[in-house]
Order: C-alpha cells, then structure tokens, then sequence
C-alpha cells in the first residue's frame, strides 16, 4: 500500500467521511435506480462506509429525538433567517440585526406594560351543549363538539391547543414559525399545514382529512417522541399520520401501556369528521335574520345586518359552513349587497 | 423472511446444511444416513452435492465480505440463507453456469436492500406499518430520550451549522419536506439540497463527537 504523509491521511479520511455523509443523505431520501450502481461500488470498495453511515443516522436520530419545544424553538429561530439571507447576506444579517434590535424592543415593551398581542393569546374554551365554530387569531378554525373543553394557548414560538375532553375538527392555518399543536391525555399531534379531527373519549382517534399530523408522547412537563414497539418487539419510526388515515390511541388496562394504530380512515369516521359541515341556509330558502341566529355557531363569525331591509332578504341553496367566503361572494357579487369583513364579524349592507 | 422459499428448496436446504455440518465437525461423513423415500431423492441428492461444491465452499469468503458491510439489525446468517435459498431456486428453475458470481451478487443485492430499507425514509409508510397488528408504546422511554446536557449538546450541534445548512437540515429533518419540497420553497437546485444536507449531518456529527463522543455513539 502506498505510503501517505499525515496531511494526505487526513484529507483521506475527510474525504471518505464526505462520501459516507452524502451516501447516507441519498439512502434517507431514498436511492434513485441510477444511484444504486455507484453505492454498490462504494460499498465494495470501502468496508468503513457502513459503519460510517450509521454513525450518521445516529446522530440524526439522536437529534429528531429532542424535545419538540426545543425543536419549535430551533425551527423558529431557523425561520427568521429567512431564505432572503441566502441571497444578500450582508445587508439581510445587517437589517437583521436592527430589526431584532426593534423587535426585542417592542417586545420588552409591550410584555412590561401587557399591551393586547394577538400572538400571546390564551383562551379557555368552556364547554356548551351544542357543536360550534370558534376562529382563532391566526385564522385557524376549530369545530368543537357538544361538551367539549379546551385550552388555547398562543406564544410567539408555538400554538398550542389542550384538549381536555370530546371532539374538535381543526382546520390549521399555516404558519411555518410557529407549528400548532394538540396535546391530549399525555399525547402531542403535530400539524404539518392540516385539516384534521380528534376525539378523546376512552380512546383517542385522529382522522387526518388534509396533509399531514406528526405523533409525539409527553410525560409530565417534557416533551420527547413516541418510542413505539410493534408486535413483534422492535422499535418502528414514529408515526406520521397521513391524509385519508385514522390514528387511534387505546389503553390497554392489563399491560398499563397504549395500542396506537394507525390505519386508512372507514367512511363512517370520515362522515363524522365533517359531521360540522352543515349547509349556512335551508335549501328551499331562509332570511338573512335566520341565516343570522346561526351563523356564528357555524362559522365563528357574527353575522350583522346593518341595513334593516336585508333582513328579510331570502336566500336558497346549499352553502357550506366552511366556505364563508364563496356565500359572502354570491351576496356581494350576485346580488349587490356591500359586505364588509373583520376579524370577528361580517357586516352586510350600509349603516 | 424465508417464506418466499418453496417447500423442495427448504427441505433441501435443511439438508444440504446438516451434510456440511458434519463435514464441518471433523464426523465421519454417514454414508449410511436414513433420509426418508421420497421420489425427488436422487435429484435432491445432486442438488445437494451441487450445492455443497459450487455454493458453500465460499460460505468463509461470503461472511468476510459481510462482517462489516451488514446494517447493525440484521444478521450476517439471515442474508446468507436468503441468498442460499434464492440460488437453489434458480438452479431449479434456469440451471447456472457461474455460480460464485451469481452468489456474490445475490449476496451483495440482497444486503443492499437491508441497508435501503433500514435508512431510508421512504419505506417507512404507514402502509407498512398497517400490515402489522398494532403498536405497543413501551413503558420506559426514557432511554432513548436525549436529556440535560445531551439536550443541550444536540442543541449547539444545530446551532453551530451555517444559516442556510441549517435551515435546509431542519426543513427535511424536523418539518419532513422533500428534497423536491425543500429545493422549490428555497429556489434551489434537489442536487444542493443534497449537498447542504450531507454537509450538515457530518457537521451536526464531528461537532458531538468532539463534544462529547458518547452522544453521537449511543
């Protein structure tokens, strides 16, 4: 073997801990067909690259295992970067600075003289004796069942919402700062830009019906990742819940531990999902007035008619609770009635 | 794993091992072994002298080659079975002519699947998972839960990548883009998103390493 100088070994090693770091890149996204020839090689002519691979893949299990707050609190940090910085860094790391010079400022500010912060919101939901809408201050939409209680809880690295019992639907506005959260019996379901129900009654099911949920495990105040064995005793990855697919979390009183299953959505759960998802008028027709008294319950906005001869404006059809906007349009655009929106309430007509 | 395997190649296969076993034991070889009367015994008898003379004889060889090429939970013996019994099918079926290529091949395809399968994150779907019967979250997980200075450590390990390292590592590690996904948000090319992320992990691993070598080891 050819004899190297310490400098050659060195740049040896460094190099081959580069192949190594980029083969491990290409087998966790997935190795394309015209990839597998080259790694083959590799893999020949280096007895190491193994070995140096795993030590890879530890490092990011080691690091996907940390606790999801410290995680929000990376990704955030990681977020105001912004991809700008990427393109000038000099004056964005410039700009940067003078802006978190002012933000921290005015935060200081407003946390000293508690001034009204739509990103520091905190909200218990009490519970009612019938299903309703309730917007929250980042336009996330929740459809919270009969007899159900939660906690809301907003801060500028996270949204976090607690249920304590029955069923939400939450339709999640995305926000890549701040991930949103439910936490439910000991449990944390993650969303990734989603649209998904939960239920807690004996068991707890989630029916993701648009992008994708996250499953994590919380014990006391700590936050870790779910360490879940399958039947036959090995540790499989977390569960990421997809579109179309139910998780269910069931206690099994003998072992004291929980079965967590995830499996593709009946058609039952998925009906009972959008169980909320009522039409805002009658087919055959209902007055503004009417359509008013329920508005709010099913779509978290108030409904005010400011000018009394829309009151008894009659409208026909089926509208969507979920579709505020495509029902304002129709009365806007088709016939002619001023809307006007805020973050709570709708105003038809003039004053 | 071995259910792909028909039930003449697993007989065989039974016996084709217990021959070499003895062989292997320094036991007089038993020509007088009772083997039960079956029709196929002469041609089995063949196929496992065949695979006595072209196929184990390289077993030595094989486990060399192996012993530090196999993810760590998988057995050296497993691949080694898998590749026997997809060569005895073969032989049923085609008949080869170079056997200890064919061999090396089937051996080195096979641990490749194993190490794709256990790195990457595509084949682990839910569909996979549903095909099991269920998941049991164990009682203590503490173990596996980075804590105090371990926290912390993982933590600067992040910190110390460069910004856009960084953002593009935590946008596939913790937000779980695409390379594809990650690649349009930031306008950049799938090959940097690569690049950036190979950087990052080796980065993320001599930062612990230096820092405290246990973390990146357990």
């Amino acid at each position: 073997m050819k004899n190297l100088n310490p400098y050659d070994r060195r740049s040896k090693v460094s190099e081959k801990k580069e192949d190594a770091a980029m083969w491990y890149t290409k087998l966790e996204r997935g190795l394309a067909e015209e990839e597998l020839e080259g790694f083959k090689q590799a893999m020949d002519a280096d007895e190491t690259l193994l070995r140096e691979i795993e030590s890879y893949s530890n490092t990011v299990e080691a690091i996907k295992s940390l606790p999801s707050d410290t995680l929000s609190s990376l990704e955030s940090e990681n977020e105001r970067l912004s991809s700008s910085i990427l393109k000038f860094p000099h004056l964005w790391i410039g700009i940067a600075a003078l802006l978190t010079l002012f933000v921290g400022g005015m935060y200081s500010f407003k946390r000293h003289f508690h001034f009204n912060d739509p990103s520091l919101y905190r909200e218990h939901i009490e519970p009612r004796s019938y299903s309703f809408t309730h917007l929250l201050p980042d336009q996330s939409t929740l459809r919270i069942g009969e007899n159900s209680t939660l906690l809301v809880k907003y801060s500028t690295e996270q949204r976090e919402v607690t249920l304590g019992r029955g069923e939400v639907y939450f339709d999640v506005h995305p926000d890549s700062v701040r991930p949103f959260t439910v936490k439910a019996d000991g449990f944390a379901i993650q969303a990734v830009g989603t649209a998904f129900n939960v239920d807690v009654s004996a068991q707890i099911g989630v029916v993701v019906t648009e992008g994708t949920v996250r499953l994590s495990l919380r014990r006391d105040s700590e936050s870790m990742f779910a360490q879940v064995k399958n039947s036959q005793d090995q540790i499989v990855a977390v569960p990421l819940i997809h579109e179309g697919q139910t998780l269910l979390i069931d206690p099994d009183p003998s072992t004291k531990s929980k079965m967590i299953q995830v499996r593709e959505s009946t058609e039952q759960e998925i009906e009972k999902a959008f169980s909320w998802r009522e039409s805002l008028v009658d087919y055959d027709g209902s007055s503004l007035r009417e359509i008013a008294t329920q508005f709010e319950i099913k779509t978290g906005y108030r409904l005010v008619i400011a000018d009394p001869e829309l009151n008894d404006f009659v409208l026909g059809g089926i509208f969507p609770s979920d579709d505020v906007s495509g029902f304002l349009e129709v009365l806007e655009k088709g016939y002619g009635i001023p809307v006007k929106r805020t973050q709570r309430e709708i105003i038809l007509g003039r004053r | 794993m071995h259910k792909d395997r028909g039930p003449s190649s697993a007989h065989l296969l039974k016996l084709c091992v217990f021959l070499e076993r003895r062989k292997l034991s320094g036991e007089a070889f038993d020509t007088n072994i009772s083997l039960p009367i079956l029709p196929e015994l002469k041609d089995m008898t063949d196929k496992s002298e065949w695979f006595n003379r072209e196929v184990l004889i390289y077993e030595p060889e094989l486990r060399q080659y192996l012993k530090h090429r196999v993810p760590s939970n998988v057995q050296v013996d497993d691949i080694l079975q898998e590749s026997y019994a997809k060569i005895l099918n073969r032989f049923e079926s085609t008949g080869i002519k170079n056997p200890k290529s064919l061999l090396f091949r089937i051996v080195k395809d096979i641990n490749i699947d194993y190490i794709r399968k256990k790195y990457s994150r595509k084949t682990i779907s839910i569909g996979g998972l549903n095909e099991l019967d269920g998941y049991r979250i164990v009682g203590d997980t503490s173990k596996q839960k980075p804590q105090g200075d371990e926290v912390e450590f993982l933590k600067k390990a992040i910190e110390s990548l460069p910004g856009k390292c960084r953002r593009i590592f935590l946008m596939r590690h913790f937000e779980n883009l695409s390379r594809q996904q990650i690649a349009s948000k930031l306008k950049i090319s799938p090959k940097t998103v690569d690049a950036q992320l190979a950087v990052g992990v080796k980065k993320c691993h001599s930062f612990l390493q230096k820092l405290k070598p246990e973390v990146s080891q357990s």
